[in-house]
């Protein structure tokens, strides 16, 4: 697999919490099923950065993970953020917090809307980045 | 005690939501953990031993991730939490640090020359300030290096090193704007340090007569801000770029071909490089370079300019540019696309497990066919001097013209028959086998190309190149006629 499928809906939900948060940082947790692949549900995530550092960063409480994992009756399948007024490729923090086998999709907000997505998965050897098509 | 695995990080630690474990305190259960789940000890830990950013440990809902807390006793009725942390930054706003900014200053004259880049509120003093700050290193003084040098100049950037080791032809000056009539065979590196003078003599302008190769393309580029490649050959194109990659400086590639030309920005903040689009450039032959195809005047000037507006919004850290795409541009229909390029995971210079570690190992010559003594049947050739000669003295020979039509439209070759390349194959009976046959083009590549086509078809007569083609024939004069022209 070297590709992340996305629909319609989903990726207009994604572009709603780029849109929201511009001009901070916007997160969310993409969501699939078990054995099918692609992402069937997506929940927006608090950024917890500080005002100050919420332009160019985004962080995120575990515990808001744990307790997605421990409610839903979902598999993880990635993790989704935006990058206001920049380019949607990784940042050398992204890649540092990457967790291999998981995907991640960066949106490019510029000026408010949105102007290019993608998706790259961590080598399962934490070697390389591989970006996919979506 | 129970160790709770996340969804996100169970993958290593055999599917397992929940690890009963004896130990107490965080540094013994991480070495249990390791011990049983041996492949969850490199996903863990980065090669020096830390634990990576992406894990966090949580005894409750206490974070004690932190490496002091891992001699703690933690209570047996306690759960231990490993999490992800999910967390990023956004890439650099500009390839100029702001340290490097906040030195630079303007004095009034430059307050006045650039008012116009002041005026724009996505540049600003603030913009300029990198314009200036930014160094720039510009390899090719030619048809796209024309607009992209005084482009520079003019936006101010404060160092332009430009690197060529060519010197001003005629037939350079259709569409090498930088160059006049005065500066016929002046080295071009020289000419376009007059014209940087020229618009702004503060300009740090250093000029490198080289010509590029593996051993001195390192140590001509390294401590430059960004690269720009105004070349016109796939040689040239796989060395900057290697060369680019392995100096970790960003590439702003162009290049034309007729009325077409192609812009990208490459191994910007390690996105994917030209080899990563372009993993082998063409047979010799096959594609002509723009000095055998041709490319109409203003194209280059299209082209050059908007490598330098991306470079110059690299620079000052704005908009949306080409980092990880290649625009084309068709003047002749006026379309134009922008394709997405992906970093390949294998690719040969950029990829994490990448075998080229340095262009002085990588053999470029060999990589784009350039080699023609070591071809396998090594290919026999004329010089000019030789075929006339043979035509001179009536010696039976067949000369094939494999040009397009356009090119012999500007100089016919006597008695030459014509077939294309693609059609060799199919029509090798034309020729005698008892007979030499010599194969024409431009500049003698096609025509090698042919030859070896030619062969691959079983074709068993004796055949032989033009070198340098019907370019190095032209001062040639034969007795029954006043010159070639």
């Amino acid at each position: 697999m070297s590709e992340v499928i996305l629909s319609r809906e989903i990726l207009r939900e994604l572009e709603e919490i780029g849109k929201r948060a511009y001009p901070d940082e916007g997160c969310a947790i993409l969501l699939g099923d078990t054995g099918n692949p692609g992402i069937k549900q997506v929940k927006e995530l608090k950024n917890t950065a500080d005002k100050e550092l919420s332009k160019s960063f985004f962080q995120v409480n575990p515990i808001e993970i744990l307790d997605i994992e421990k409610e839903k009756n979902a598999v993880i399948t990635g993790f989704f953020h935006t990058h206001p007024d920049q380019r949607a490729v990784l940042s050398k923090e992204d890649e540092d917090y990457m967790i291999p086998g998981i995907i991640y999709v960066v949106m490019s907000i510029v000026k408010g809307s949105f102007a290019d997505i993608r998706a790259y998965v961590k080598e399962p050897d934490c070697g390389g980045i591989r970006e996919f098509d979506i | 005690m129970k160790v709770y695995i996340s969804a996100t990080l169970r993958n290593f630690f055999g599917r397992n939501p929940v690890i009963e474990i004896s130990e107490n305190n965080i540094k013994e259960i991480l070495d249990k953990l390791t011990d049983e789940y041996p492949e969850a000890e490199k996903i863990l830990f980065d090669e020096e031993g830390n634990l990576r950013k992406f894990v966090q440990i949580y005894v409750g809902d206490e974070n004690k991730t932190q490496k002091e807390f891992w001699s703690d006793e933690i209570k047996d009725n306690s759960e231990v939490l490993l999490l992800p942390a999910v967390a990023g930054g956004a890439p650099r706003e500009s390839i100029i640090s702001d340290d490097r900014r906040k030195a630079v200053f303007f004095d009034d004259s430059e307050v006045e020359r650039f008012g116009r880049h002041l005026l724009l509120k996505d540049i600003g003093v603030k913009g300029q300030k990198r314009i200036k700050a930014a160094r720039v290193a510009v390899i090719g003084a030619g048809a796209l290096g024309s607009p992209v040098i005084q482009y520079l100049a003019a936006a101010g950037v404060g160092t332009i090193k430009v690197i060529d080791f060519d010197e001003v032809k005629l037939e350079n000056l259709q569409s090498q704007v930088i160059h006049t009539s005065r500066d016929l065979n002046r080295p071009k590196v020289a000419s376009a340090k007059d014209k940087v003078r020229n618009i702004n003599r503060n300009i740090d302008f250093e000029a490198a007569n080289v010509k590029l190769e593996a051993d001195n393309i390192v140590s001509e580029i390294d401590g430059y801000d960004l690269v720009i490649d105004c070349s016109d050959n796939f040689k040239a194109r796989y060395l900057i770029n290697d060369a680019c990659v392995l100096c970790k400086i960003p590439l702003v590639f162009g290049a034309i071909y007729q009325f077409e030309g192609q812009v990208g920005i490459f191994n910007l903040d390690g996105g994917p490089c030209y080899r990563c689009q372009f993993p082998a450039p063409p047979e010799p032959g096959l594609v002509p370079t723009c000095a055998e195809g041709g490319a109409i005047s203003p194209l280059p000037g299209i082209i050059g300019s908007i490598q330098a507006n991306e470079a110059l919004k690299l620079i000052i850290g704005i908009g949306e540019h080409l980092d990880g795409k290649l625009l084309t541009i068709d003047s002749l229909y006026l379309t134009s696309k922008i394709l997405k390029i992906k970093k390949n995971h294998s690719c040969p210079i950029c990829s994490a497990g990448a075998g080229i570690t340095g262009v002085e190992d990588f053999d470029y010559e060999e990589f784009c066919g350039l080699k023609e003594e070591e071809q396998e049947i090594p290919i026999e050739g004329y010089t000019p001097e030789e075929l006339a000669a043979k035509i001179e003295s009536g010696e039976p020979i067949t000369i094939v013209d494999v040009r397009e039509p356009h090119e012999r439209a500007i100089l016919r070759f006597p008695n030459a028959i014509v077939i294309p390349i693609g059609q060799l194959a199919r029509r090798k009976n034309e020729l005698n086998p008892e007979q030499d046959t010599v194969f024409i083009c431009k500049e003698g590549k096609r025509s090698i190309l042919a030859i070896n086509t030619l062969r691959e078809a079983g074709y068993a007569g004796p055949l032989y190149n033009l070198k340098g083609g019907v370019d190095a024939m032209k001062d040639i004069v034969f007795s029954h006629e006043g010159a070639w022209l």
